[in-house]
């Protein structure tokens, strides 16, 4: 790291220890040596113990076993790391994160305390390191000196990140596995961090608007595209999950393969954020974002928003934000069998169910909740086995007056009970019981 | 049972003990195959059509219909119909109307065609007799055996599992759009969310919804409450960096209420509600 550590210690005089030992450690890079002779005190990663042999026997081999083992990556150096990562079997769902990005310390903040190897792993990312013993790798390191001073913002924000870790991993050479393992993990937490940037969020919605990820699974759904999310922040807690914007509800992957994806490379507040800023994408029978919301703010509006009954909004073009968002309705015929055919039926069938006048939003709920039925009977809610979980998917339209703002607490009990014994008789289950 | 996998494509080669083989038995086994290929598109249809005309010897037919079908690929969500169930014609009222060439698929189906067809006969035949299952089979799982036997499978999550993360893995049930064939293809119900989702796999996505009908899941638990999960009623809320998401709170402000109201109504018809979950907090 051509770091200088006086600029470190000036700014974070609580890390003197730290930088001291990164300024040893930054010395022995300068040499070419620093490495390769403790064993991994790192908790995180199981070594493999014939690599670690391997690697000590031949040190000068040591970048080139490196990316042997992750798969042939930079043979032909013209495929970055990113790109080759981002093609693995189960990556598929990866946005290619900018390296300028990457390479900005501010956006990488607080990461090394998750990811050993920090170092490794990032030069591994930014394909420095490639060809000569790590000592060269740091001076050649081309745009990595925005120093100190030049960000002087990202420094005293973040604990920059490379000394720190320099001073905790440095000491041992991590095996190539390792590195690579770290180098995976840094990804997938930068890219939760790209993901809400204004870029990421463009990419996914180019990509959410094209299918790549794939469909509901609920039926009543009817094949409403999903977008990948985790449910949580930290890494290797939980694995990916899809997030249905119509529904609102999470599904796991029936793919295998992204049944090992971790969840946090994509983060819980990716998909939100995504609908929040391009509510177009949202499809008309949403219960995330309600129509009526939709039409209620203005500067969610869509220009072509005319939202005629059966006529999904997300039909609309979403160059509004210059995304270049191919339409979801063009994109139906390959996202699923059937979806086209099957939302445009929505639209007769909820002037049937509601009246002509109906608004593009209350769409009749059978629509879009399964109900029950034995021999074509509806099951009756006071059966030990009838419906429990109808309001799951229900949205509340008819709610919608009781709940003017200030009121919704107290005063609107009553009227809503009564709206609720009306639309009790639509929605199933229920009807004969409130009699 | 070396004939049967033979017919599955499962085990190719294992032609050992053919006795008498036949030209006969070869060309309906190659009907049979070919019937095959075209009811399921892709790969593994042509994977069977060629492995059934290596072990073309075997006599296949010496094995159980019923017992064959079942072992296909892709037919593991139907239940092994008692014998005395399809000879019963009781059981089979209309269905000859549904069916074409209904005897001879009932035939086929209880091993008693005689082997004197073309090709193309027992190919028509054969997908007969595959419908004709499927019908029987509807009405078969929602007898008291056929219940039962649905029930060991549910336990064993034959049919799945709901994909819904906050079901934890709860096994669902197969359950039909539509009780009239040709309609949709079956689908699975989760018992926990009471929500119907597209089977897991995706070569059961062309299973005829019918063949299962849309009573089957709810009648089961009916008989069966003890196999109702408990619902906790745990509901997904958006968060952006940890905050909630305004209208999407808004909806979930409303879904319980609708779900307060539901648990005041059972409480006043004094309906069980151990089942239930806990009156909520938002």
């Amino acid at each position: 790291m051509p770091r200088p550590a006086h600029t470190e210690e000036e700014l974070r005089p609580e890390d003197e220890n730290v930088t001291e030992q990164e300024e040893d450690e930054e010395e022995e890079r300068r040499n070419g040596e620093g490495d390769a002779e403790q064993d991994d005190q790192d908790e995180f990663e199981e070594e493999d113990v014939e690599e670690e042999e391997e690697l000590q026997d031949d040190d000068e081999d040591f970048s080139t076993d490196t990316y042997e083992t992750s798969g042939n990556s930079n043979s032909s150096s013209d495929v970055s790391w990113i790109n080759w990562f981002c093609t693995l079997s189960g990556n598929e769902y990866f946005l290619e994160v900018p390296e300028d990005f990457i390479e900005d310390d501010f956006n990488l903040c607080g990461l090394n305390a998750i990811v050993p190897h920090y170092n490794e792993a990032l030069d591994t990312i930014l394909d420095l390191d490639l060809d000569e013993g790590s000592g060269d790798a740091t001076d050649q390191r081309p745009p990595s000196p925005p120093l100190p001073e030049a960000l002087g913002r990202s420094v005293s924000l973040s604990p920059t990140p490379h000394p720190t870790n320099v001073s905790s991993t440095r000491r041992s050479r991590p095996t190539p596995t390792e590195i690579d393992q770290s180098a995976s993990l840094l990804y997938s937490l930068v890219h939760a961090r790209y993901l809400l940037t204004k870029g990421g969020l463009a990419s996914m919605a180019e990509r959410f608007a094209a299918g790549d990820f794939g469909t509901c699974p609920r039926v009543m759904c009817r094949g409403q595209l999903v977008v990948p999310m985790g449910l949580y922040d930290m890494p290797k807690l939980d694995n990916l999950r899809y997030f249905c914007p119509r529904c609102g509800d999470l599904y796991s992957p029936r793919d295998k393969r992204y049944q090992k994806v971790d969840g946090a490379a994509f983060g819980p507040t990716f998909p939100h954020l995504l609908f929040l800023t391009y509510p177009e994408l949202v499809p008309a029978q949403s219960i995330i974002l309600p129509e009526s919301a939709r039409k209620a703010s203005p500067a969610l509006q869509l220009p072509s928003d005319s939202l005629r009954p059966g006529v999904t909004p997300s039909s609309s073009s979403t160059t509004l934000y210059g995304v270049g968002v191919h339409t979801v309705q063009g994109s139906d015929s390959d996202s699923g069998p059937g979806r086209g055919p099957e939302q445009r039926r929505d639209g007769p069938q909820s002037s049937i169910g509601g009246g002509a006048n109906v608004a593009a939003g209350s769409v009749e709920p059978d629509m879009q909740m399964y109900t029950p039925k034995v021999f074509g009977f509806r099951l009756s809610e006071l059966a030990r086995t009838g419906p429990r979980m109808g309001w799951l998917r229900e949205r509340g339209d008819d709610l919608e007056v009781a709940h003017a703002e200030s009121a919704e607490v107290n005063g609107s009990r009553a009227l809503t009970g009564g709206q609720r014994t009306h639309t009790r008789k639509v929605v199933g289950g229920s009807a004969r019981d409130e009699e | 049972m070396g004939h049967q996998a033979g017919r599955t494509g499962e085990t190719s080669e294992d032609s050992e003990d053919e006795p008498t083989g036949g030209g006969q038995n070869m060309t309906g086994m190659g009907s049979l195959i070919n019937n095959e290929t075209s009811i399921v598109p892709g790969g593994i249809g042509s994977v069977i059509s060629s492995a059934g005309m290596d072990d073309g010897g075997s006599d296949d037919f010496t094995k159980y219909w019923i017992e064959w079908f079942l072992s296909l690929k892709g037919n593991e969500f139907f239940s092994e119909i008692d014998e005395e169930y399809i000879l019963d014609r009781f059981n089979l009222t209309g269905l000859n109307t549904e069916v074409t060439n209904y005897q001879l698929a009932l035939d086929l189906m209880t091993d008693s065609l005689e082997e004197d067809l073309d090709e193309e006969t027992r190919a028509e035949i054969e997908r007969s007799a595959r419908h004709l299952y499927g019908l029987i089979h509807a009405r078969y799982v929602i007898t008291s055996r056929g219940l039962a036997k649905m029930v060991d499978k549910f336990r064993r999550a034959e049919f799945g599992k709901c994909p819904r993360v906050l079901c934890q893995q709860q096994p669902v049930l197969p359950c039909g759009l539509s009780d009239i064939p040709m309609e949709n293809s079956v689908k699975v119900y989760c018992p926990k969310c009471e929500d119907l989702y597209h089977p897991p796999q995706r070569r059961h996505a062309t299973i005829d919804g019918s063949y299962f009908g849309t009573t089957l899941p709810h009648l089961l638990l009916q008989v069966y409450p003890n196999l109702v999960p408990s619902k906790n009623g745990e509901r997904y809320v958006p968060r952006i960096f940890g905050f909630k998401v305004h209208e999407t709170a808004k909806v979930h402000r409303k879904q319980d209420q609708i779900r307060a109201e539901q648990e005041k109504r059972l409480l006043l018809y004094g309906v069980d509600k151990n089942k239930d979950s806990p009156p909520r907090d938002s």
